[in-house]
């Protein structure tokens, strides 16, 4: 038997308002709750309390709260993005990085990053991780039935595809394109209104695109031919999640790096959590990866604090040895 | 509408493979007609045409009147419920849940689903993942999820297969309340008793090619099961049931 999922939605909405309230008071310059309170206060409008410094308003608002707001954007829609891939493929291995639609969609932002700096990479990023994720359908169909396969052909992908990242950066100037590690482990140091604008509103739009494909994959569990003889145009579906799946991580990659495992991890925790329903799933999912990107940075910025550590070290340290415990119970229940 | 379901002139061919050659299959509205034959026969390449799963290589499935290459899988998914051969078994959802999918096309339909959970005798398991059951107890959900589907036709791919000899009775016995709702049933059986006891109409499979069609006297005959079969078969009336039984 299963629990209400309500309670655990609000639980995994407290911890995402918690994570962000952490994250815009800690760091290498420490802000009180209450200086925090003031500045979020004023900006919208309330005159409360004493008038923060110019300092504690620039590390709170143009700093901190951009890179709070685009780690929980990433994280919701990369976790969004595992969910839906999990979902059609019936594969709880299934993660767009792992799966080489990151990685696809760092080569367009590498790219995207030389031609047009930040939001240039997100665009072509979003483009290359549409176009990636399209090839992964392909790859889909001839590995039929053979999960492991689809997973390695798909990690084959995404390292022939990280290499064609690093040619692009260490053939481009330093100053145009982010360093291999942003490509690797993800960065959340640069975000900006701007970046987070872009991202959001595309992650936004493709995560609204998967909800309205939840019950259908809730019928993929019962597998293609059964959701078919159901109604569902499987392959019209599969294709219409792989462009959305391809949309998040373009604009994720392109806006924070290649971030791993938070779209294995974290639909798979939150699948025992609230069940297999794909409605409550996505929600789920997209507190819970918001939270676990959050919690990562935090850590990032803390634990060797003044000196800051990528963030997919932080989401790797976990998502490794989870994934371990997914090979030894690879199965989709 | 005297004929529900038509199917003229199938083939289907693999390469130079005849799976099915000519074959000509007609349901009317409340006939439970069994599909018999050996493996390899053709059975479940003639459901999988049936369901608009496989397009004939030559040939023409006629559903309600509409040849089912024009219908689309929504319209497809209201005139026909299919429980295929192969269904995988690490499904996370609920037995209740996954008897709830079956309604998923249905429009307007008021039925029960309790009442197709305790007809087969899944209503106590409704809270199980159906994962964790028995291959038995995953093909009854099968059955109650495409029965919940209130289609005018059901095809049904080996239903038996994994029941025990109780539940096959209670399944042969409510898919005849099917029908009698006026709904027609096409299932493939390899149990030729069970299929005897309870079936309208019977068609026989050979090599691809339909080798006796009629009622049970006709095709459940000792001579042409002993040809269809290669083995020699008895066929002996116990009460009002025709049993057949392999000979000496």
């Amino acid at each position: 038997m299963r629990q209400r999922p309500t309670k655990w939605l609000m639980l995994l909405g407290l911890a995402v308002v918690v994570l962000a309230a952490l994250n815009l008071g800690m760091g290498a310059v420490g802000i009180s709750p209450s200086d925090v309170l003031t500045v979020l206060a004023r900006r919208v409008g309330l005159s409360v309390g004493n008038e923060p410094t110019q300092g504690v308003e620039a590390v709170v608002w143009t700093i901190r709260m951009p890179r709070v707001l685009l780690g929980a954007v990433a994280g919701a829609g990369l976790a969004a993005a595992g969910t839906a891939l999990q979902g059609v493929f019936r594969n709880p291995l299934a993660d767009p990085q792992l799966l080489g639609i990151g990685p696809g969609a760092g080569v367009g932002a590498a790219i995207g990053a030389v031609a047009g700096g930040a939001r240039g990479a997100i665009v072509a990023g979003t483009v290359a991780g549409v176009l990636t994720a399209m090839l992964v359908g392909r790859l889909a169909r001839r590995t039929a039935g053979d999960q492991a396969r689809f997973i390695l052909v798909g990690v084959a992908l995404g390292a022939a595809l990280t290499a064609w990242v690093g040619f692009i950066v260490f053939g481009s100037s330093r100053s145009t394109v982010p360093p291999m590690e942003f490509w690797l482990l993800g960065s959340l140091t640069a975000s900006t209104w701007r970046a987070l604008g872009l991202a959001a509103v595309l992650v936004a739009a493709a995560t609204a695109v998967l909800f309205t494909l939840a019950r259908s994959m809730d019928l993929l569990a019962l597998g293609d031919r059964e959701a078919g003889h159901l109604g569902i145009d499987v392959r019209r579906t599969i294709m219409v999640v792989l462009a959305a799946v391809g949309i998040i991580a373009g604009a994720t990659v392109g806006a924070v790096g290649v971030v791993g495992f938070v779209g294995l991890v974290v639909p798979n925790a939150m699948r025992r959590l609230v069940g297999p329903s794909h409605r409550v799933l996505l929600v789920a999912s997209m507190l819970g990866g918001a939270g676990f990107v959050l919690a990562a940075d935090l850590a990032a910025r803390t634990v060797m604090s003044p000196i800051e550590i990528p963030v997919g070290l932080l989401t790797a340290l976990v998502g490794g040895p989870f994934l371990l415990l997914l090979l030894r119970k690879a199965s989709y229940s | 509408m005297s004929v529900l379901l038509l199917a003229r002139e199938l083939t289907y061919r693999v390469g130079d493979a005849h799976l099915l050659h000519g074959v000509d299959v007609s349901a009317k509205p409340g006939e439970l007609v069994a599909v018999l034959g050996p493996n390899g026969a053709g059975k479940s390449t003639l459901i999988n045409l049936l369901a608009g799963d496989l397009e004939p290589t030559s040939g023409e499935v006629v559903l309600g009147g509409d040849s089912i290459s024009a219908l689309d899988h929504r319209r497809l998914a209201r005139l026909r419920a299919v429980l295929g051969q192969t269904r995988p078994n690490d499904n996370p959802f609920t037995v209740a849940e996954v008897v709830a999918m079956g309604a998923h096309s249905r429009r307007g339909s008021d039925m029960d689903l309790t009442l197709v959970m305790e007809a087969m005798d899944v209503a106590h398991l409704a809270d199980r993942v159906v994962a964790t059951l028995s291959g038995g107890e995953q093909t009854r959900v099968s059955l109650a999820r495409v029965l919940v589907q209130a289609t005018p036709l059901v095809l049904l791919d080996e239903p038996l297969a994994a029941l025990d000899i109780a539940h096959q009775e209670r399944v042969l016995k409510h898919l005849r309340v099917v029908c009698e709702e006026g709904r027609t049933v096409v299932a493939v059986f390899h149990d030729l008793n069970a299929a005897a006891g309870h079936a309208d109409r019977f068609v026989l499979l050979s090599a691809g090619e339909v080798a006796a069609e009629g009622s049970a006297d006709e095709v459940l005959d000792a001579e042409v099961l002993s040809r269809v079969y290669g083995h020699p078969m008895e066929a002996v009336r116990i009460g009002q049931r025709l049993v057949v039984l392999p000979a000496e």
